[in-house]
């Protein structure tokens, strides 16, 4: 039961029975806790680890494994909201999220997914990976040109796909049409 | 948004799961739906006889703080208020089962700036963002500094300030090093930093990263007590248009306009223009201290971006009209010094170029290159310099667990000073080359113990080889838990003037009982030395991190530092002259002969009680003792202010109005000063607030006021010259337009 101010149907018992200063606790715990009584709404990087997880149901990796691994470059915030997800499956395949430590370690991944802020990290991630089948996922404007896959971009408060098919081929990876008919193709 | 407040309620009929997915589509194209989708799924909005009630998104938050601020004595239940902070529960899981074309039609809410995770770097590092500087109001880089825990930032005039980390502030402070995008902003003349031309449009700042303690073995000589790194946008993010209009009693008016965009398949490219007239303060004596001053700007980046190369090139050019007072020593009686309004013109520009290569996923190198011009005529220094430098730098994964950095570097630096009365430098012209190499290991010894240890190995002209070795450990406990400590040794190389000026401090006057009982002025002179030497830093540090959940996050640095070979002076034999008509020269020439220590800490906490409420706090404290406590040493180190608070607090008060305010206290400060002694400066307390409405998606319009809690106030004064002004309230209303 969370702690929640609703005390209106029996306001006037408590009123009477118990100290002031605990009656207005519920209040002070919820101004000053938030976490402990609501939860954060969906952001950003909710819907966006949403949107790869979708991505991701529409691509077919060139031999498929028992699970897809799907690596994280980013901070924590960014980590934990894709680890919300981390029970899900994919064709009754587990998902296991990894942060990543070290970029020579990319190339084992299905999906990695780079947050912004790390455009310095853009030319040894694609040292790392080479042609290897990894379905790589941005959201920073010219990913897409120096050879990432799919950028998540806002614009007006929501986001485009934008899809750079040439990189998906060469890694011997296939997005489905439906997937590419919601997206903008970029050379 | 103008539905934001609506709260919906509604009766959810048929709650089973193919009604779902009818919903799902009717309901799509409203913002709410989602939210209504999931609260219905999960089922915890409604009631037995499936009634729900969705609060307002975006509620009017002021009333809940004011209760929560100014009232806590009355019993009050806020229970639709505290419901409203959003959406309970998970509704993660909710967004994980809508399809893309949902997912895809929502709107991104961009809440305000969480917590971050903790820096895994072992240094007391701090960094402002981007949204630090728009929350901030502030309109000048050395204005946004005043946000980091242990700098001391002091304005001296409307044009001036005296900037340092960790004591020993002055206009011309010489043991800070300030880089703009890799390209050094710290003047090799008199040393310090001229903060008045440093400037860029502020909205397109990435971020600043302020480290403070020795950074030399990475960033370079004079990085002695600390590092600020000023990290401009990369041109891909700054597409599209932003124009930039303001005005108030201080900030008179402003102008900034920047249009970016893809000018190739891989190349992006910016062009802004920038313009300020800020207004005078007034003299601590009364009357106006003339020290307006105006400033334009201009400038582009362009950055290219191939799958293994990246290629920048950046550029900026300024002009500048400041205005002075300036009271100068003079051979005229009766008063022997005269007071001027000095008309000062800057100008300057510089082109930058690098180039990033990735070798394999284990190598990548980095050539650096930039030109840089300036001037600024003022009436005791007209200064020309051309910097030209060069650096290389190559990091290696050696093995998985040994991360490798080395670089090279070259400067060279050619000057020009017209003759001076005041300030003479003598070669008027020079040029002077430096070389510099390090190189830099960090060790995984354990999974999460890291060791850190490199050395920076410099040639100069001047004072031949200097070695700046560190030691640095991160040790961490966890996420939650981090400790570092680090050893150092960093130098400070002397300036131009410090080898080559002869300073006119003062002039006594002739006939003055025990003071100057010859009937010949006397004129102080502070003399440059070949023989002065760089000073000396060994440091040592130790650094605790703790992130206890996602609300807060603490910050703990503590130092001890240990100075040798100071800059003092030493008096040197009198030079009279051989006629009556000349006046009598007293030279002191500058030595090394003081040491000192200084020990402190500083504090810094972020705390989010709410979403929408966000509180920084710092605390500093430091204390410097200077080992031979004479009369000089005194006035030449005088004492930074022992205690500093800092407290900003950011608040959305609705999705499109933010308020911000924000407290200081700075407490007594003693400026080093050419005076008989040091320069007193009281303690102070200032208050900063701005308002910020968003009326449309692309139009910004913020209500600023600075110092709100009095009219005048001195934070500092100058070493020498400028006498002493009182910081006025400032007003200004800004318009920003995207387009």
């Amino acid at each position: 039961m969370p702690i929640h101010c609703h005390l209106r149907v029996s306001e006037r018992e408590l009123f009477r029975k118990t100290p002031l200063w605990l009656l207005y606790l519920p209040f002070a715990l919820n101004v000053f806790f938030p976490g402990v009584v609501a939860a954060q709404t969906a952001d950003e990087y909710q819907i966006k680890a949403a949107l790869s997880y979708n991505i991701a149901r529409y691509t077919s990796w060139p031999s498929e494994n028992q699970v897809v691994r799907f690596c994280i470059v980013g901070n924590s915030a960014v980590l934990n909201a894709f680890k919300t997800f981390e029970q899900k499956q994919i064709e009754s395949r587990h998902l296991i999220i990894l942060h990543v430590t070290k970029i020579t370690d990319t190339s084992s991944c299905q999906v990695l997914f780079i947050s912004k802020g790390n455009r310095d990290l853009l030319p040894r991630i694609n040292a790392a990976i080479g042609t290897n089948p990894v379905l790589t996922i941005s959201e920073m404007p010219g990913f897409n040109e120096s050879g990432g896959m799919v950028n998540l971009l806002t614009k007006d408060d929501k986001i485009t796909l934008y899809i750079n098919q040439s990189a998906v081929v060469k890694s011997k990876l296939k997005i489905s049409s439906k997937l590419l008919r919601l997206a903008e193709l970029v050379e | 948004m103008a539905d934001n407040s609506r709260v919906i309620q509604g009766r959810i009929l048929t709650p089973k799961a193919e009604s779902a997915t009818k919903l799902q589509w009717v309901l799509s194209h409203n913002p709410e739906a989602n939210d209504i989708l999931a609260s219905w799924i999960r089922k915890r909005a409604i009631d037995h006889r499936g009634l729900f009630t969705m609060p307002p998104k975006h509620p009017n938050r002021l009333p809940t703080l004011l209760v929560s601020l100014i009232l806590p004595m009355v019993f009050l239940c806020p229970g639709h208020q505290s419901r409203a902070s959003e959406p309970v529960g998970d509704t993660y899981r909710e967004i994980l089962n809508l399809g893309l074309e949902d997912l895809l039609d929502m709107e991104v809410t961009s809440v305000s700036k969480k917590i971050q995770p903790l820096s895994s770097s072992p240094a007391a590092i701090h960094v402002i963002s981007e949204r630090d500087i728009r929350q901030s109001g502030v309109t000048t880089i050395p204005e946004a500094l005043r946000m980091v825990p242990g700098l001391q930032v002091a304005r001296i005039d409307s044009n001036k300030w005296a900037i340092t980390s960790r004591g020993f502030n002055g206009r011309f402070s010489n043991k800070l090093l300030v880089l703009i995008d890799g390209r050094s902003v710290y003047s090799p003349s008199f040393s310090g930093v001229y903060w008045e031309i440093q400037d860029t449009l502020l909205e397109d700042i990435e971020r600043i990263e302020v480290i403070r303690g020795p950074g030399a073995t990475l960033w370079g000589t004079n990085a002695v007590n600390g590092v600020i790194n000023i990290v401009t946008k990369h041109s891909a993010d700054t597409a599209g248009g932003l124009a930039v209009v303001g005005a108030g009693n201080q900030e008179q008016h402003m102008g900034g306009l920047r249009y970016g965009g893809a000018i190739g398949d891989n190349t992006y490219a910016r062009v802004y223009v920038k313009e300020n007239q800020r207004g005078a303060f007034d003299l601590l004596a009364g009357g106006d201290a003339n020290d307006d001053w105006s400033m334009h700007r201009g400038g582009l980046r362009v950055d290219s971006q191939l799958a293994r190369d990246s290629f920048t090139l950046q550029g900026d050019i300024y002009r500048g009209n400041i205005n002075q007072t300036l009271t100068l020593p003079s051979l005229t009686g009766p008063f022997f010094q005269e007071t001027f309004i000095d008309h000062v013109d800057v100008s300057g520009w510089h082109l930058l170029t690098r180039w990033k290569h990735t070798v394999s996923a284990t190598s990548e190198f980095e050539l650096q290159a930039y030109y840089d011009y300036t001037h600024r005529d003022e009436i005791f220094a007209d200064e020309t310099r051309k910097t030209f430098d060069l650096d290389f730098q190559h990091r290696i994964l050696l093995t998985d667990n040994h991360d490798f950095l080395w670089g090279v570097g070259f400067r060279n630096v050619r000057d020009h000073y017209a003759p001076s009365f005041v300030a003479p430098i003598f070669p008027t012209a020079n040029s002077i080359d430096s070389y510099t190499g390090f190189l830099q290991s960090e060790i995984a010894l354990r999974d999460n113990i890291a060791l850190t240890l490199g050395s920076k190995i410099e040639y100069l002209e001047h004072t031949g080889l200097e070695i700046q070795p560190n030691l640095r450990v991160m040790w961490s406990l966890s996420d939650q838990h981090k400790l570092w400590a680090s050893v150092s040794r960093a130098v400070r190389t002397p300036s131009r003037a410090e080898h080559d000026a002869r300073f006119l401090a003062s002039v006594i006057p002739p006939l003055l009982p025990e003071i100057n009982p010859l009937p010949l002025p006397v004129m102080v002179i502070f003399a440059g030395s070949e023989n002065f030497k760089p000073e000396d830093l060994t440091a040592f540090e130790v650094g605790y991190r703790l992130l206890p959940g996602k609300h807060f996050s603490l910050d703990i640095a503590a130092f001890y530092n240990d100075y040798n070979q100071l800059r003092g002076v030493r008096a040197g034999e009198n030079e009279i002259p051989g006629s009556l008509d000349q006046p009598i020269i007293q030279p002191y020439y500058i030595d090394n002969q003081y040491s000192g220590a200084t020990r402190g800490y500083e504090v810094s906490a972020v705390w989010q009680p709410q979403e929408w409420w966000r509180l920084d706090f710092s605390y500093s404290y430091i204390d410097l003792t200077i080992d031979r406590d004479d009369h000089f040493s005194e006035t030449q180190f005088g004492h930074p202010p022992r205690h500093q608070v800092s407290l900003r607090s950011t608040i959305k008060l609705d999705a499109n109005i933010d308020l911000n305010l924000w407290g200081r206290y700075v407490s007594n400060t003693k400026a080093s000063y050419t005076g008989p002694l040091p320069y007193e400066i009281d303690a102070y307390t200032t208050l900063d607030a701005n308002v910020v409405w968003r009326p449309a998606r692309n139009l910004e319009i913020a209500l600023v006021g600075q110092n709100l809690l009095d009219n005048r106030h001195t934070e500092f004064v100058a070493e020498a010259f400028i006498p002493e002004t009182e910081i006025k309230r400032s007003l200004y209303i800004k318009i920003q337009m995207t387009f």
